[in-house]
């Protein structure tokens, strides 16, 4: 049958105005902070058409048939894997990570497909009916989906972004409807982990309360002490992954701790970016006449410092205007989530929320020095092609979606 | 759908939102002023600019002292890796035309920081401009240039490399001369270069001011080289030099040589730098003679052709010795000066009691500082009565057991020939502030009236006889008539008085008919000569005679084109017109005048040379004057000897010898 949509049914105005601004922001932005820079000059221009050309990839997928999305999951996440591996061994390595492949002139992040997988993967795993969310079984195979790219991401290495899949996984997985047991299980070994970063006695404490709550559940006991012996590996794991971090990396985290105590070193940036968000006031110190940003005290300020930009030039203001749009994609992900009934596309527009959630949390939160510094673009504004070509492919399933969701009753 | 879940995750959302937003208004709106101040700190520099240092011009405009900025290049060699110095090295030799070798040694061989270019010239600045190398950087300073060299050294001071004023007008003037610092803010990016210079935000330095000095170019340097001469003909450790207004109490010239380089100060030691015409102090001698006769005139307690038994050159009172350097037995109050007698001077000191005469040396400025505008000048010390020995006032009266400075003995002349009045003495004219408008201009200042007009005249006539046939004939000129009075002081060597070590001094004035410069000389331990008539008098004289050459107004108008000779003569005989007798003539010597006039008329139409046998000086000058022969004096007294003999037919221009000795018999000259 064919129902008559109006234009307002097949698209969310709301969400692809939103998306525009913002991309408009970002590029006011890149303007202003590679505007006479010695490298990075142009990079205005390359964004623009990346702009343009991933804003047709979006229309492209918004209109592809829905049935689609449910073949493409395993092509996509073979690609995705077997890309990550080729990284890994041909990559060219960028900021102290193997994580571009490059063809000719043109680049681009396996890393920011694989998410598209990742998601449509897991989705795919927890959107058949068959699936018990709470069976060991089930939970293992879907964290091996994951843990495969995470590991291979890890390696390049790329914590920001195994990190933002490890947070998609993990809310896709609650999502499902993972029992508070499950939830206890998975998360357990994580919170034992980063309580052993901050010293035994945390790590100790940790542990006896993962104690405490394995006895509230009162399973049988083998099976308590099975997850009590994996806490506390994973705190062992935990305190050697971290060992094995680039010393650059272990500096970021010990600078968050203490960002003073070294300001020229790991510090600096975090220093940076607040001295520019700060000083640029209630209205900011105008378009172009950030003096924070033109005298270049952020390296490479038009990646994963581009809000501190906007912090600095449009002032308080333009900072909250940022949040306001995002929030408004974030409202409009969450009614379309709720009007869609299938566990499938649910699970992926959760992903993808979670995803461009995490990207935008991760980013502000360390702009304004409330997280470390970990390096993870701004969706839409941080400059950047193969991050911004896969958002707008996310928004264009979301869409896609949309368009779609009465057909999925 | 689970709702509970899809209100869990839009919970944290909003949670993490909030805080967000929290820390956003945090450091945006709460703490902006503390970012906005951190962001300044790093973007900005306030760079000072400093004042050029004001220009020091004498009172005709000549540029004794000025500033110029000079830019220096400094190198951090904390900052230095091999890369860094071959590019600052290569490129400095091509600037500079220097061996890189040069450059590189200067580097390597210092800690900190290293000046390896200083001075550099403007067109050189412009190379060196685009070139921006880390740890490389310049620095603008102000330095001073002297364009004379040692001229003036001890009144102008020097500049010490911190750009402070030491020493003379530098040091004294130096609030005005400083300015005061600009500041400039510079705006650098994240490397430190200056990327642009906050033109609104700039405070331009405010320049220092130009000082217009009395001084006289000219003046000083007459000075300056008639007192290296003198130094070179008769030796000594130093000599002293000041010219001064005695209408104003300006100073035209100040020195004493030996002179240094101001640019160059480092060369010589502290001693050497000292102002000693303000800070060292001596005994002045006869020179004092003429202060306590003035006294005693003014008292009235003397009369100028009074006799006073001199006692053949010896005399003891109250246990004390006195000796004359020319024996006399009797001489006239005028005599006793011309003279310079000591045992002359003890008898008439005890007429004025001591604190009338204390009164006296105190108002002259003795014990006191002048207030020059000068640094370092000290007290010098002179005896309260209350302290004074039986023979403590016999001493002052010739000029012992008083210490005195140079300027304050050049202030006291001063007063003693300008009609009575005490200036005080100054040498900076005006001060003008950097636009050259005038903002503070000195004038004379009147400390007090310390002798009548009349006192002042007659002590004036004293002194013109001391130059005129007493001892201090070396000091006479050609053309203009010059007063003045000589010393000879022994310096105390370990508590003694040397007899080796003397003090020699002229302190003279002229033209003497109206004084425009009093002129003080001092020379210190003269190795060639003792008396201040042979060895300071010869300097005065080489210095009025240079003054006098390039400045001819201090020749009086109307007889400018006359020879001395005939100046002299229309001199008394305009005095004698108007029937004056306390300006030069005394009673005592109109009747000599008039004697000689009548022999004169006789002479004059003859043409002959008349016999000066025994007759005085003067009247000898008078009469060979009419007859238009020019003369040179010996000795003093009166005529004992003629080249030219009587009765012989002389023409006009023709010299002739006079030899003079005293009939009251001149002997062995010991100390005057």
């Amino acid at each position: 049958m064919r129902i008559d949509y109006n234009i307002k049914d097949k698209f969310d105005f709301w969400v692809l105005g939103s998306i525009i601004a913002l991309i408009t922001f970002g590029l006011m932005a890149i303007y202003s902070s590679t505007l006479n820079h010695p490298t990075a000059y142009g990079n205005f221009e390359k964004q623009l058409y990346w702009a343009v050309g991933s804003f047709i990839f979006l229309i492209t997928v918004v209109f592809l048939p829905k049935q689609i999305l449910r073949l493409s999951v395993v092509p996509l996440y073979v690609i995705s894997i077997a890309m990550l591996l080729v990284v890994l061994f041909a990559g060219k390595t960028v900021y102290g990570a193997k994580s571009w492949l490059s063809f000719g002139p043109f680049g681009f992040q396996p890393s920011e497909f694989a998410k598209i997988g990742l998601i449509l993967s897991i989705a795919y795993w927890f959107g058949n009916r068959q699936r018990d969310i709470n069976s060991i079984k089930d939970i293992g195979i879907a964290l091996i989906i994951s843990g495969i790219p995470i590991i291979l991401i890890l390696l390049e290495p790329d914590m920001g972004t195994a990190i933002v899949f490890i947070v998609v996984t993990l809310t896709m997985i609650f999502w499902a409807g993972i029992s508070l047991f499950s939830v206890f299980v998975v998360l357990s070994p994580g919170f034992v982990a980063f309580s052993s970063l901050f010293g035994t006695v945390y790590f100790l404490i940790s542990l006896v309360i993962v104690a405490g709550l394995l006895f509230f559940f009162k399973r049988d006991l083998f099976f308590s002490i099975t997850i009590f012996v994996i806490n506390i590996s994973a705190g062992f794991l935990f305190d050697f992954l971290f060992k094995i971090l680039k010393p650059h990396q272990q500096k970021r985290i010990e600078a968050f701790l203490d960002p003073a105590a070294d300001p020229l070193g790991s510090g600096y940036n975090a220093m940076q970016a607040k001295v520019a968000i700060g000083s640029g006031g209630l209205f900011g110190k105008g378009f172009l006449h950030g003096n924070q940003t033109q005298l270049r005290f952020i390296p490479e300020q038009w990646t994963d410092f581009i809000y501190c930009v906007i912090g600095e030039e449009f002032g308080f203001l333009g900072g909250i205007a940022v949040l306001i749009l995002f929030l408004v994609i974030f409202i409009r992900l969450l009614h379309i989530l709720s009007q869609v009934k299938d566990a499938f596309y649910s699970l992926i527009i959760v992903g993808i929320l979670t995803l461009l959630f995490t990207h935008f949390a991760i980013n502000i939160g360390m702009n304004v020095g409330l997280i470390p510094v970990i390096g993870l673009p701004l969706p839409f504004l941080s400059y950047g092609g193969s991050s911004l070509l896969q958002n707008m492919i996310l928004i264009g399933i979301v869409m896609n979606i949309y368009k779609n969701r009465k057909q999925n009753v | 759908m689970n709702k509970s879940r899809a209100i869990l995750v839009f919970f944290s959302m909003c949670i993490f939102l909030a805080m967000i937003l929290i820390g956003l208004f945090r450091i945006q709106v709460k703490d902006h002023e503390k970012y906005k101040y951190l962001a300044e700190r790093q973007q900005y520099k306030t760079e000072t600019i400093i004042p050029v240092r004001g220009t020091v011009m004498d009172r005709n405009g000549d540029i004794l002292a000025y500033s110029k900025k000079s830019v220096s290049y400094f190198v951090d060699v904390r900052m230095m890796n091999e890369d860094r110095i071959d590019r600052i090295v290569k490129k400095f030799a091509e600037v500079f035309k220097k061996r890189e070798s040069y450059y590189k040694s200067l580097i390597k061989r210092s800690k900190k920081n290293v000046k390896i270019e200083g001075n550099v010239s403007d067109e050189n600045i412009a190379l060196l401009k685009s070139f921006v190398a880390e740890g490389l950087f310049s620095e603008e300073e102000s330095k001073r240039f002297y364009p004379y060299g040692e001229f003036a050294s001890h009144l102008l001071g020097y500049v010490d490399t911190e750009g402070k004023g030491k020493d003379g007008i530098e040091n004294r003037y130096e609030p005005y001369l400083k300015g005061e610092e600009g500041k400039r803010l510079l705006e650098r990016d994240v490397l430190g270069r200056t990327v642009s210079v906050m033109d609104n935000l700039t405070q331009p330095a405010k320049n220092g001011s130009t000082l217009v000095l009395t001084i006289n170019r000219t003046y000083q340097s007459a000075l300056e080289e008639s007192l290296v001469k003198g130094l070179e003909q008769f030796g000594g450790k130093s000599a002293i030099g000041i010219l001064m207004d005695p209408n104003s109490g300006e100073i035209l010239a100040l020195a004493s040589a030996p002179f240094y380089n101001p640019a160059n100060y480092n060369a010589v030691n502290n001693e050497i730098r000292r102002n000693i015409a303000l800070t060292d102090t001596y005994e002045p001698g006869s020179t004092f003679k003429a202060i306590i006769m003035s006294a005693i005139l003014n008292e009235g307690l003397a009369k100028e052709k009074e006799m006073i038994n001199t006692e053949n050159g010896i005399y003891k009172v109250k246990g004390a010795k006195i000796k004359d350097t020319h024996e006399h037995s009797m001489l006239s109050v005028r005599e006793v000066m011309e003279q310079s007698s000591n045992i002359g001077m003890v008898k008439l000191v005890d007429r004025i009691d001591d604190n009338t005469l204390y009164k006296y040396v105190r108002d002259f400025g003795f014990g006191n500082s002048t207030n020059i505008d000068l640094p370092g000048e000290t007290d010098g010390f002179l005896k309260k009565p209350s302290n004074y020995s039986k023979i403590s006032k016999y001493f002052l009266s010739f000029g012992y057991e008083v210490s005195v400075t140079p300027i304050q003995m050049c202030a006291a002349f001063s007063a003693l020939v300008n009609g009575g009045t005490l200036y005080k003495p100054y040498a900076v004219k005006e001060i003008r502030n950097s636009y050259g408008n005038i903002s503070e201009e000195n004038s004379p200042l009147k400390i007090r009236n310390v002798i009548s007009k009349e006192t002042s005249a007659l002590i004036k006539d004293f002194m013109i006889d001391v130059v005129e046939k007493g001892t201090a004939k070396m000091a006479r000129l050609e053309n203009v008539l010059v007063g003045g009075k000589t010393g000879t002081s022994q310096k105390l060597v370990d508590n003694k008085y040397s007899k080796s070590h003397y003090n020699s001094s002229f302190i003279g004035f002229f033209p003497a008919e109206n004084p425009k410069v009093v002129c003080f000389i001092l020379v210190n331990s003269p190795q060639n000569g003792k008396y201040g008539g042979t060895v300071a008098a010869p300097i005065f004289k080489m210095t009025a005679q240079r003054i006098l050459e390039a400045d001819e107004s201090l020749v009086p108008q109307n007889t400018k084109e006359i020879k001395r000779n005939d100046m002299f003569d229309k001199f008394m005989a305009d005095i004698k017109e108007e029937n004056e007798v306390p300006m030069l003539l005394t009673s005592n010597y109109s009747e000599e005048s008039d004697e000689s006039e009548n022999t004169d008329n006789n002479l004059k139409s003859m043409g002959y040379m008349p016999d000066l046998q025994n007759k005085s000086v003067r009247e000898a000058i008078s009469m060979l004057t009419r007859l238009g022969i020019k003369y040179k004096i010996t000795g003093s007294g009166n005529i004992s000897a003629q080249s030219i003999k009587p009765g012989k037919k002389i023409n006009a221009g023709q010299v002739c010898l006079l030899e003079c000795s005293s009939n009251k018999k001149t002997s062995t000259i010991k100390l005057n």
